[in-house]
């Protein structure tokens, strides 16, 4: 086939294509991703029993505020990547916002419990399910963020990954958060932050594997 | 550079609203000036000149399937030229696996120059012929006959949604083949 000949073919298919948008490749993929994570949640591992009460402990809604200010600006990262021109720009220093936030909530815990329910804070209950839970609740919004991904063109592509693993893994923990009945900031900061960097690992691994076109 | 980006930003806008001619005028315009850069790329790195018209047919068809992650609200120009690199060093990086491909200021140059395309029939020969049954029939109906939908929809006793869903289908193959060849 001549060059002339392809651009026939793809001249006869320029109306196929533009039913395609990126907002709304990204919109069904984090929407999708969001939805099945909160659905297993509650179908697998259920909502703490006494959440009527909990959403009234701000301990609580900080779970999800820290997670959600890691998934926020990690998302939108990584849906200005998958266009092919885009570098991370400024919104790679947004990603520090989690991280100072759960500073600023351990330093306010510490501050308001003694000194020798530190470590018991830290440990929580269920240290070990965490790690395995939040991951495995990321990998419905991680599957929905590769999607949208791949329909794009990321030139960056481990950097895309490792960003799109870090905005799914703060969905996955907001997720568990529903379920999870440690609430210190202490416990985020130790075991939370693990299982997330988790994410944005196999984010980072899987980028350069599956993201090329 | 600018003006040629202006002109080539109008070609993308009328295409994405359904402007036919402007598709067929803008992707014409993009590999004639696409040739020699290519070729220019290439001999920088010593590869053969018979891969520049695979590797322009491969930008070609990037261009195309990624043509929605180009906000129209902004020029064409940053977005070809990414694209362009992105495919020109991946498809020399997959031939060669040479570590640093100093193309930098080659693509800058895009798309400036213009040639006449080159008359020999090229390797999408064999790529259409790895193409499954239908999506082949149509891809090779539509592109070498010039058939329209509406006419391979008649050939082939198909609906024309079935048409363009084959089309589209056998472009995307046919990417992933470029991709994965290691010719």
């Amino acid at each position: 086939m001549k060059t002339d000949e392809l651009i026939n073919a793809l001249s006869a298919d320029n109306a196929v294509q533009l039913s395609q948008s990126e907002a709304r490749n990204w919109t069904r993929g984090l929407a999708a991703g969001a939805a099945a994570a909160v659905l297993m949640v509650l179908m697998i591992v259920k909502a703490r029993p006494d959440i009527g009460e909990a959403i009234h402990d701000p301990r609580f809604l900080f779970k999800f505020v820290a997670a959600l200010a890691l998934a926020g600006p990690a998302a939108a990262l990584a849906y200005r990547l998958s266009r092919p021109q885009s570098g991370p720009g400024p919104g790679l220093a947004m990603l520090v916002l989690a991280p100072a936030l759960l500073a600023l909530g351990c330093g306010i815990d510490i501050a308001l419990t003694p000194a020798s329910g530190w470590g018991a804070q830290a440990t929580g209950n269920y240290p070990f399910y965490c790690l395995v839970c939040v991951p495995v609740f990321s990998l419905a919004p991680l599957t929905g963020i590769f999607l949208a991904l791949s329909q794009g063109a990321p030139t960056h592509q481990r950097l895309a990954g490792f960003v799109g693993g870090l905005a799914a893994g703060g969905m996955g923990a907001a997720a568990y958060a529903l379920h999870c009945t440690d609430d210190s900031p202490l416990f985020l900061a130790l075991w939370y932050s693990i299982a997330v960097t988790l994410v944005g690992a196999l984010g980072a691994w899987l980028g350069p594997r599956v993201l090329r076109w | 550079m600018s003006a040629r980006d202006d002109e080539l930003t109008g070609l993308m806008r009328a295409a994405n609203g359904g402007d036919a001619v402007a598709y067929r005028q803008l992707l014409q315009t993009l590999g004639m000036s696409l040739r020699p850069l290519v070729r220019a790329a290439c001999a920088r790195v010593g590869m053969p000149q018979g891969d520049v018209e695979d590797m322009v047919q491969d930008v070609l068809l990037a261009v195309h399937l990624k043509r929605h992650t180009w906000d129209p609200a902004q020029s064409l120009g940053p977005w070809l030229r990414a694209i362009v690199r992105h495919k020109v060093i991946d498809g020399i990086r997959r031939r060669g696996r040479h570590d640093e491909i100093p193309i930098d200021d080659v693509i800058e140059t895009l798309p400036d120059t213009q040639e006449a395309p080159p008359p020999s029939r090229e390797a999408l020969d064999r790529y259409t012929s790895a193409l499954g049954g239908r999506q082949r029939d149509v891809v090779r109906a539509v592109s070498m006959n010039g058939a329209s939908i509406g006419q391979t929809a008649q050939s082939f006793g198909m609906t024309e949604g079935a048409v363009r869903v084959a089309l589209h289908r056998g472009l995307q193959t046919l990417a992933k083949l470029y991709r994965s060849s290691d010719l």
